[in-house]
């Protein structure tokens, strides 16, 4: 049972965090090179482009790492930061 | 100039010796298809490996000779997925056929 | 819980790949066959079966087409349930923009328009507030292709490898973009679970047990055509990745989009808004000719593949016209805009920059509008290989778990064995089931359509009841009966398409080759007789097999002749 618990708590981790990770990545992406002055759909292309190698590359970490606890701080922490300062750099540039 | 589907045809036939030369240029392949024990001696398998290349990078000139060199790529490509399993299962069933490949190889043992 | 890297990364590989696998058995099959689509639309609706037409003149036929086109009743249906108050009549609603669209394999055109509706929307941030309508015509005459007429191949098969045609919530799109990234995930781990790509690239040992020689099939299938099958994995994702895998511009982020639209609109001068002042719409075959004449100045003389114009009858109006993408990797482009009313350019849209051309270049890789037939058929090859590689990895996961699951009782192997038949041969079954039903009901039906893909869903059930039904043996560590069995149904449902596109429409293959050529439906029925022939002696060969292992069972042997389980290495 622990083992099943284990095993999906990983999965988790790489599907779930991966991918909030790699949202917050497309979204300080975007926001931030808007603010460098790159037109927004050329930023959303580019940003796009490089986000689900992101999010392959963390998801195979995630399976790979010894600690899935260390995986979920890393990965949903670093989703929030970012989230946070996209929304911030937006209503900078609007307001 | 050339007609692309001339072209196109040229760089398959290229592809799939080059691919063949390259199989050759391996042990496990060369004994299957020169019913031989001996590994190819270190001069062969070095011309061998070289014909190999020299065949892929040749099906790559004429895929440029016959399309835009965006879709030339694209052609090239799949041409590597299409050859390379075609020799592979050239050497599971009919393997004596590359010998066309090396001809004038005498088997020692 | 993992060890080593290569530990976890095989688990990744061998459990994501199980679960995942099956869909994506779904998405290279119908992706393979969406490579023709429009050939299999041929071959289902025989009034298409005609040469491929230019976009034809819009003053003098689409613009009476358009006058007759109305909001699609099932596109009513669901915007009445977004909006507050009843949808006026369809024959009252004004026309607010329209396209018409064309490739160079297209007999038919396909338009489409929105409509404009006076209600609010229910969902204050819902900014969709248009009804849209639809129709396939013959650009020779005008006249429309009946809905109930279902686009076997571009409305059936091509939806099926990117949304599984499961249209609730979108779920069937999300379901194909986790198994897209669970591809590359396959395709990465494959690699690092198999050191010697190019030492093993041509070894194919048939000869061998089946656990071996499978996954000598398996590695090659995937090495050989590793760019191809990332590639696709990976533009498949990106094609979709703003609308359903990750709009952050629609959501997070959308009021910087929507900035950026505005401004857009602004610096393009192609209006965002009508104005609310009516103005007639000049001549857009004058248009068409002038858009010709400036892709020619710059060296790129072509057809049109795309024509959008908006805010109909408005003196915001303008035309858009697109340049078709068929002696290219980029789709459409080369947009030229004209104001609508007086027909004078607005822009020509400039050279694309470099992420632009890689964006175009990737999508367009992938949705194939040019015109190359050696690489169309390399691409069904592409995703055939694909398919031999999934396939492949079931049937080597169940070789190698078989032994020990019967030791325990276990059914596991059972079912995979019977969900990788339903994914194989029942999904072959499946497909050319639609096909016999297509030739088999009456063209005029009403709801042919439906009735067809009943007939598909009813023939991939009854091949999944059949696989669960026949896998027993599995269990007990043998061959299920149904591969073979399938397969001979596979065979027959395939030569009866052939016979019954004979019978209903008489072109016979000598027609369709010789006397009066007409390579789509000659492709599809060429195709048809392949896969029954592969199919006979694949039957028969598991026939032969069935047959010695029951005899070395008979003899107290195990499985292949050897009495010890032996694990394999992998390579």
């Amino acid at each position: 049972m622990i083992q099943q618990l284990s095993i999906i708590n990983r999965i988790a981790a790489a599907l779930i965090g991966g991918y909030a990770f790699t949202w917050g990545f497309a979204a300080l992406g975007i926001a931030g090179l808007v603010a460098l002055g790159v037109d927004f759909h050329e930023a959303e292309m580019a940003v796009l482009l490089l986000a689900f190698l992101v999010f392959l590359a963390l998801f195979l970490w995630v399976f790979a790492t010894t600690r899935v606890a260390r995986a979920w701080v890393l990965l949903g922490g670093g989703a929030v930061l970012m989230i946070t300062a996209a929304l911030a750099l937006q209503r900078a540039l609007l307001g | 100039m050339v007609e692309p589907w001339i072209a196109l045809i040229l760089a398959t036939l290229s592809c799939f010796v080059g691919f063949g030369w390259l199989a050759l240029a391996m042990n496990v392949h060369w004994q299957q298809v020169m019913k031989t024990t001996s590994a190819p001696s270190p001069q062969t398998r070095g011309r061998l490996r070289l014909l190999g290349l020299t065949g892929l990078l040749v099906a790559v000139v004429f895929c440029f000779i016959a399309d835009r060199p965006s879709m030339a790529v694209l052609v090239w490509l799949m041409l590597l997925a299409a050859c390379a399993p075609s020799v592979a299962i050239l050497l599971a069933w009919r393997p004596h056929l590359l010998r066309l490949l090396w001809p004038g190889f005498k088997a020692k043992a | 819980m993992f060890s080593q890297f290569r530990l976890s990364m095989t688990w990744v590989h061998t459990w994501f790949g199980l679960v995942m696998g099956f869909v994506l058995m779904i998405c290279f099959f119908f992706g393979a066959l969406s490579v023709f689509d429009r050939e299999i639309d041929r071959w289902a609706i025989p009034k298409t079966r005609f040469e491929p037409q230019p976009m034809p003149s819009f003053d003098h036929l689409l613009k009476p087409v358009f006058e007759k086109l109305r909001a699609h009743p099932v596109d009513m249906a669901s915007t009445a349930q977004r909006v507050i108050g009843d949808l006026p009549h369809p024959d009252t609603m004004p026309m607010a923009s329209l396209y018409a669209y064309t490739t160079h394999r297209d007999p038919v055109l396909s338009i489409g328009a929105e409509f404009s509706i006076p209600n609010k929307p229910r969902n204050p941030a819902d900014d969709h507030l248009h009804v849209h309508g639809w129709a396939t015509i013959d650009p020779r005459t005008g006249d429309m292709i009946p809905d109930d007429a279902l686009k076997i191949g571009s409305g059936w098969f091509y939806p099926m490898h990117y949304s599984l045609n499961w249209q609730w919530k979108y779920i069937g799109f999300y379901i194909v973009g986790l198994a897209a990234f669970v591809m590359l995930a396959a395709l990465v781990t494959g690699v690092i679970m198999h050191r010697k790509i190019f030492r093993e690239l041509f070894t194919f040992r048939p000869q061998k047990r089946t656990q071996r020689s499978t996954l000598d099939l398996h590695n090659m299938t995937g090495v050989v055509a590793l760019p191809f099958h990332f590639f696709f994995a990976f533009t498949g994702l990106i094609i979709f990745a703003a609308y359903y895998y990750l709009p952050v511009s629609g959501t997070l982020l959308k009021p910087l989009h929507d900035q950026h639209e505005i401004l857009e609109s602004e610096r393009t001068g192609l209006p965002h808004e009508p104005a609310g002042v009516a103005a007639p719409m000049a001549s857009v075959d004058a248009m068409v000719a002038e858009a010709k004449r400036r892709w020619a100045a710059r060296d790129m003389a072509g057809e049109v593949g795309y024509l959008y114009a908006d805010h109909l009858g408005d003196q915001n109006g303008y035309v858009s016209i697109y340049r078709a993408g068929s002696d290219r990797v980029a789709l459409v482009g080369e947009g030229i805009h004209f104001k609508a009313s007086t027909g004078e350019v607005l822009r020509e849209d400039p050279p694309r920059t470099a992420v632009a051309e890689i964006n175009e270049f990737l999508t367009g890789l992938h949705l194939q509008h040019f015109e190359h037939w050696l690489l169309r058929w390399l691409y069904v090859l592409g995703g055939l290989l694909g398919c031999i590689c999934i396939a492949t990895g079931f049937i080597f996961f169940v070789e190698k778990r078989k032994r020990q699951h019967a030791k325990t009782n276990s059914q596991a192997s059972r079912l995979v064995d019977a969900f990788a038949v339903t994914t194989v041969t029942g999904m072959l079954i499946a497909t050319f089931a639609i096909l016999v039903a297509n030739r088999l009901l009456p063209a005029d039906l009403v709801g042919k359509g439906t009735w067809e893909i009943r007939a598909f869903w009813g023939a991939w059930l009854l091949a999944l009841l059949h696989a669960i039904w026949r896998s027993a043996p599995v269990a007990r560590a043998a061959m299920s009966p149904a591969w073979r069995e399938q397969c001979w149904l596979v065979a027959l449902l395939a030569a009866a398409a052939v016979l019954l596109n004979w019978s209903s429409t008489g072109d016979h293959l000598l027609k369709t080759l010789f006397t009066d050529t007409y390579w789509p439906v000659a492709g599809v029925d060429l195709s048809l007789l392949v896969t029954a022939a592969l199919s006979v002696a694949v039957a028969r060969k598991l026939w032969r097999v069935e047959q010695v292992a029951a005899q070395r069972q008979a003899a107290g042997e195990g499985m292949d002749g050897r009495f010890i389980n032996a694990e394999v290495n992998h390579g």
